[in-house]
C-alpha cells in the first residue's frame, strides 16, 4: 500500500486516512492496556494520539509506515505516561509468567532438532511490509502478559532494564530471564508465522 | 561449553548489558562452533534491529 505525498490535502485521500486511522485503533489500545492496566486511560491516552496524528496528517510525508508513524506518536504519550507515574502497578511474577522455553532444548541443553533456528530469506524486506508488524504483534501478545509487558517496555518504548525493574519492582536479574525467554519464544513465533510461511512474504 | 541454552541466555543479555571479559569469550567460542546458535544469534540481533528501526521510524515523522 502507498501513501501519496501530498495528497492528504486531497478529500477522499483525508477519508481514506481517517479510516486507516480508525483500523489502526485497536492494535493501539492493546498495546497501552498491556502497558497501563486501565481500560479508561488507555482510552484516552490512545485516542490523544489518534487525534495528534490526525491533526498532523500534512507532517506524514509517507516516508515511515504509516502504522509506524502513528505507533510513535503513542509511544512518547505512554513514555510520558508510565514516567509521570514513577511506578507502574507492580508485577508479582510466578510460574506462568514465565513464558516455557524448555521444549526448545534437548536433556544436554543443545538444541532439540526440530526447534533449531532455520535460515530466514531476506529479512531486511519484512520490515517494509505493515503485515509483518502485524504478524510481530501477535507474537508479542502471545506472551504471558508481564512478559509481554517488559519485552515492550525493553524493546518498543526503549526503557533500560534498570528503569524497567525500578517501575515494575522486580530484580534486574528477573527482567533478563524474562527478556531472554521473550526473545526465544518471539524468534520462534515469526520463523513458523512469517519466514518459514511462503504465503505471507 | 556446549550448552546451547545457556548461549542463548548470553546472545540475549549482550542486548540489555555489556558482558563480562569471560562471558564475552565463553560466548564467542560457543558461536565459532555451533552454526545453530550463530543463526540464533544473528536472528535476535535483526529481532533487537527491527525494533531500534520501529521507533525511528516513529519518531522521524
Amino acid at each position: 500500500m502507498q501513501w501519496g505525498v501530498a495528497a492528504v490535502t486531497d478529500r477522499q485521500d483525508s477519508e481514506s486516512y481517517e479510516k486507516r486511522l480508525e483500523a489502526v485503533r485497536p492494535r493501539l489500545l492493546a498495546f497501552a492496556r498491556l502497558q497501563l492496566g486501565d481500560q479508561h486511560t488507555a482510552e484516552d491516552l490512545v485516542q490523544d494520539a489518534l487525534l495528534a496524528a490526525y491533526e498532523s496528517l500534512d507532517r506524514f510525508r509517507g516516508q515511515a509506515k504509516f502504522e509506524t508513524w502513528v505507533f510513535g506518536i503513542l509511544r512518547h504519550k505512554l513514555l510520558d505516561e508510565i514516567r509521570s507515574r514513577k511506578r507502574l502497578q507492580p508485577i508479582s511474577l510466578n510460574q506462568d509468567d514465565y513464558p516455557d522455553i524448555e521444549h526448545f532444548f534437548a536433556a544436554n541443553e543443545m538444541w532439540e532438532r526440530a526447534e533449531i533456528p532455520q535460515p530466514w530469506h531476506e529479512p531486511e524486506q519484512a520490515l517494509e511490509k505493515d503485515h509483518f508488524w502485524q504478524v510481530f504483534d501477535i507474537c508479542v501478545f502471545h506472551l504471558p502478559t508481564n512478559t509481554a509487558r517488559v519485552f515492550t517496555l525493553r524493546e518498543l518504548l526503549g526503557m533500560d532494564t534498570d528503569e524497567i525493574c525500578d517501575s515494575l519492582g522486580i530484580s534486574e536479574q528477573n527482567c533478563w530471564v524474562i527478556l531472554h525467554r521473550a526473545r526465544l519464544k518471539l524468534r520462534a513465533c515469526l520463523e513458523k508465522s512469517w519466514f518459514l510461511n511462503e504465503e505471507a512474504s | 561449553m556446549m550448552s546451547c541454552r545457556h548461549s542463548t541466555e548470553l546472545m540475549s543479555q549482550k542486548i540489555d548489558r555489556p558482558l563480562t571479559l569471560k562471558e564475552r569469550l565463553w560466548l564467542k567460542g560457543h558461536l565459532l562452533m555451533c552454526f545453530r546458535c550463530r543463526r540464533c544469534d544473528q536472528q535476535l540481533d535483526f529481532i533487537h534491529q527491527a525494533c531500534q528501526k520501529r521507533k525511528e521510524g516513529g519518531d522521524a515523522s
